[in-house]
């Protein structure tokens, strides 16, 4: 038991479980109920449902091929940077969801009216995205009970449920809400299996959560700093102490999706190229040129234009945990090492991205309504009252942003013409 | 005691108890040092009071320990001083060196220079006429023109383009040229520059009453680099000029509430609110905003609020629309005049695509001009305690008079933002210090005073990109600021 986190016994005797269920539910509600005015697809999904189709029609074990197919439309000079096949979580989650609840329906056609909205493999990846969108509520709530308390947890919760960007990312057949997920859970494990005494489990959960992150999306690599940056200053952060466990546990999960992505591409150097061909074909995307630049500050901004007083609060509990409070240090440091790495890639930020965040800003601004919260006399009603506020603020941002203004890529420019600062 | 000035950069007096980590209450931080010796040396007007806080009837306010009165008479050491001059001189360096990348005259600047230029030939009392001129000017056409009623600074420009420009013929600007010689676009710049500078003063001053000496210094450096007002100091624009009064007002304020019903305090506050007034219509905003933090400072005791400071809070204004009323001849020109103002701005096609957006959008536009002070700032101001009252007092003057800011349709511009520069710094400054306090005690100084000149370099930085090495406009509207840092890019051109 250390200082930083909350004794599993005592969490058990206060759970108040119809709040719980009560948020769960709202959170998958306004994920899974169409809510979004965009009804087109993006140029993602186009070729997310490319690789679905692909499968669908060859077999899992045409995977190599896709792969090679890919290889083959980079090698002209002409082409332009698509979403690489090896984001294998997404594509055969999609593809499993397909053959489960569609069989081996064929695709609709996408030019007749209401095609895309009855196409089995978009409806499919969509899915998904919104499941693993769902599923990440359930750990929020679970890390947060364990870093913060009960009342902080249903606090984050809400918040969580409410996030707009998680929203968006469960309206879409987009990958970056179940890259978020996976990080998350890896998170989340990660800091069970510190715990003394913790139950092996945790450990295999870890490791299987980070495979599974691998799996998901390339940006797994930031994540992956910020694990071993969290292993390696666990005990001055309050976790407990990292063994080499730990570390063989990340190994192993690392090791595992590497494999699985090796079979995937065919072989250990096609999965390189395909990584390499995807990294210079977006460093020569006029696209990315376009909207991916900006300074170090560019995610501040976004964020401050896309949730500002989740920002504020965030800020405020992140200056509150340098102060001393070690509960959300763990969050600050994870932060803090995704964020230099994130926003030093060149042409490559994007608010999409920062689904990885949601997490840690909501508890860190959760930290800092609790701390304004304490100074009054009803310190319940208050945290309620300003959790409730910081939700429809969150809901009306995504309501503007997504269903009045019908924004489905999320660089700065769109988002300053949804909010009218330029016109 | 010279420990205690050793070990705390924020404060060098004695009522200053010694940084503890083990200390949750940070109020003592900026528990306000001896200040009297600043005046009783410096500035006569600031000879009053000098503990100020214990004075105010805060029932939190314990009394002053004995230390704190030998501290006041023991006073500021030279070498903080001599480390302010040098500061205020680098400031005032920056200043006033040509360091812009805009090099045309704005549009603006423009209008200012006619203004100038008649009231300089015509003299004061021909102001009624430049008045009516503008009515008729503004009737005809479907633009937005600044009205003539922003007299302090055409006065000042006109003043100073008589003093050393008194024989320069009056010129068109045709030619590059032209702006870097013009008699009367020099005046303006000069007189922007030169309050600028006069901010960075009042800043200093300000900070040391509130926070003390090392505040004073932090801050004043902090002011000194601040993007926004290098920005205003080099171009002939009002908003820094407006910027020096409304903070010379708040200031005021903050001494007149501190000291009860002091004469020489209320008249100093009174000229500076109706000065003020004759310098632009946002006025206004500020004058609401005082009185919101008036009202709170009565019911947060932070401070007397008395009747005669009431009284001069209403006079000061008044005082400042009777003298505009008298220069437009006439109360139904003056009505006129910015009747045409508010109706041609609403309809003003630049207006509407760069002064709308959400609530936070001055939190947007800092965030890209100064995302450090920002970000530092919001978090102290998240972290305030009741017994940090004059911390709480500038907040309170940025939210209400942000409240008020923001919610103009179309008239949203960073230029408007000036006057929270120093109140963000001081916050800025004080949650630094709060970070420094987490290292060991021989080291707390020395992190501050890096933290400091590291932020110091990094808005420079942001001036140099954002102001330099854009040129294609001076105008602070957010496109621009996310143009500056390639967060937009233009379309390349066919």
């Amino acid at each position: 038991m250390h200082d930083s986190m909350m004794d599993p016994a005592a969490l058990r005797h206060r759970t108040p479980w119809a709040l719980v269920a009560a948020l769960l539910l709202l959170g998958c509600a306004l994920r899974i109920v169409p809510w979004t005015s965009f009804q087109g697809m993006g140029y993602d999904e186009s070729w997310y449902r490319k690789y679905l189709l692909a499968l669908d029609e060859h077999g899992l074990a045409a995977y190599p091929d896709v792969c090679t197919a890919y290889l083959q439309d980079g090698e002209a000079g002409t082409t332009i940077a698509k979403v690489p096949p090896l984001r294998v979580l997404f594509v055969t989650g999609g593809w499993l969801w397909k053959r489960l609840e569609f069989g081996s329906a064929p695709p609709a056609n996408l030019d007749a009216p209401d095609g895309i909205a009855r196409d089995p493999a978009l409806i499919s990846l969509h899915r998904v995205a919104t499941l693993f969108g769902c599923l990440a509520l359930v750990a929020a709530w679970a890390f947060a009970r364990r870093l913060l308390g009960e009342r902080e947890a249903l606090a984050v919760l809400a918040l969580f449920a409410c996030s707009p960007l998680l929203i968006h990312m469960s309206q879409h057949p987009l990958v970056d809400g179940l890259y978020g997920t996976c990080a998350l859970f890896a998170f989340w494990t990660l800091v069970e299996s510190l715990r003394a005494k913790a139950h092996p489990a945790w450990l295999a959960g870890f490791a299987g959560s980070f495979a599974l992150l691998v799996l998901a999306k390339e940006n797994a690599l930031f994540v992956g700093f910020a694990i071993a940056g969290v292993l390696l200053f666990a005990r001055p952060l309050g976790l407990g102490a990292a063994t080499w466990r730990h570390w063989a546990a990340a190994a192993i999960g690392g090791l595992v999706a590497l494999t699985v992505m090796t079979w995937a591409a065919g072989s250990f150097r096609m999965m390189i190229d395909v990584y390499l061909l995807f990294i210079r074909k977006v460093q020569a995307l006029p696209y990315a040129h376009q909207t991916g630049d900006g300074p170090w500050s560019r995610y501040l901004v976004d964020l401050m234009i896309f949730t500002p007083l989740t920002l504020c609060c965030a800020l405020g509990g992140a200056f509150h945990t340098l102060r001393g409070d070690r509960r959300a240090g763990v969050l600050l440091l994870f932060l803090a090492i995704t964020y230099v790495a994130m926003c030093n890639v060149r042409y490559g930020m994007n608010l999409r991205y920062t689904t990885i965040w949601e997490f840690p800003l909501r508890a860190l601004a959760v930290v800092q309504i609790g701390v304004l919260a304490a100074r009054f006399a009803r310190p319940r009603l208050v945290l309620t009252i300003l959790v409730a506020l910081l939700c429809a603020v969150d809901l009306a941002q995504y309501r503007r942003f997504f269903v009045t203004y019908r924004l489905y890529e999320l660089p700065t420019e769109n988002l300053l013409r949804a909010e009218k600062m330029l016109k | 005691m010279a420990a205690a000035g050793k070990t705390c950069f924020v404060s060098n007096s004695e009522d200053t108890r010694q940084f503890s980590k083990s200390s949750p209450d940070h109020s003592f931080y900026f528990r306000h040092p001896a200040g009297a010796c600043l005046a009783n040396h410096c500035l006569a007007m600031i000879e009053t009071s000098p503990m100020k806080l214990e004075l105010a009837p805060t029932p939190e306010a314990s009394p002053p320990p004995p230390a704190a009165a030998k501290a006041a008479r023991t006073g500021t050491r030279p070498v903080i001083w001599l480390a302010l001059l040098v500061i205020l001189l680098g400031g005032f360096a920056l200043r006033a060196m040509p360091w812009h990348g805009y090099q045309w005259i704005g549009f603006d600047e423009n209008l200012y220079k006619v203004y100038v230029e008649k009231l300089d030939l015509q003299g004061v009392g021909a102001y009624p006429k430049i008045a009516e001129e503008y009515i008729v000017r503004q009737h005809a056409t479907p633009k937005a023109f600044l009205p003539p009623t922003r007299f302090l600074y055409i006065f000042c420009s006109a003043t100073w383009r008589a003093a050393f420009y008194s024989d320069a013929p009056y010129q068109q600007v045709k030619t590059m040229e032209d702006v870097k010689s013009d008699p009367t676009l020099k005046s303006m710049r000069a007189i922007s520059a030169l309050f600028t500078c006069l901010t960075l003063v009042v800043g200093a001053i300000f900070a040391r009453r509130v926070a003390g000496d090392g505040a004073m210094l932090g801050v004043t450096a902090l002011l000194a680099c601040a993007p926004t007002q290098l920005h205003m100091s080099q171009h002939g624009l009002i908003d820094g000029f407006f910027a020096f009064w409304a903070l010379t007002s708040l200031w005021l304020l903050w001494e007149n509430l501190q000291s009860q019903n002091n004469p020489r305090w209320l008249a100093a506050y009174t000229a500076a609110l109706a000065l003020m007034v004759l310098t632009k219509e946002n006025a206004a905003f500020v004058t609401f905003a005082l009185c919101c933090v008036i009202a709170i400072a009565h019911f947060a005791k932070w401070g007397f609020v008395t009747r005669k400071l009431l009284l001069v809070t209403v006079a000061g204004p008044t005082l400042g629309l009777a003298i505009l009323v008298a220069l437009a001849g006439g109360i139904d020109v003056f009505y006129v005049t910015y009747k045409l103002l508010v109706i041609k701005a609403q309809n003003l096609n630049y207006a509407i695509a760069t002064g709308d957006g959400p609530w936070y959008r001055y939190l947007v536009d800092l965030l890209l001009a100064s995302p450090l002070i920002l970000l530092l700032a919001v978090g102290a101001v998240l972290q305030l305690h009741r017994k940090d009252q004059a911390l709480l007092f500038l907040t309170a003057f940025i939210a209400c008079s942000y409240i008020f800011m923001c919610n103009v349709k179309y008239g949203m511009n960073l230029r408007y933002a000036n006057m929270w520069d120093m109140p963000l710094r001081l916050l800025a400054f004080t949650q630094l210090g709060w970070l420094a306090a987490r290292f060991p005690k021989n080291w707390m100084n020395p992190a501050l005073g890096v933290f400091v000149v590291g932020l110091c370099a990094f808005d420079l930085h942001q001036y140099q990109v954002l102001f330099v090495n854009f040129d294609r406009d001076y105008e602070m509207i957010t496109s621009n600021l996310m143009h500056a840092l390639k967060i937009l890019k233009f379309m390349p051109v066919d």
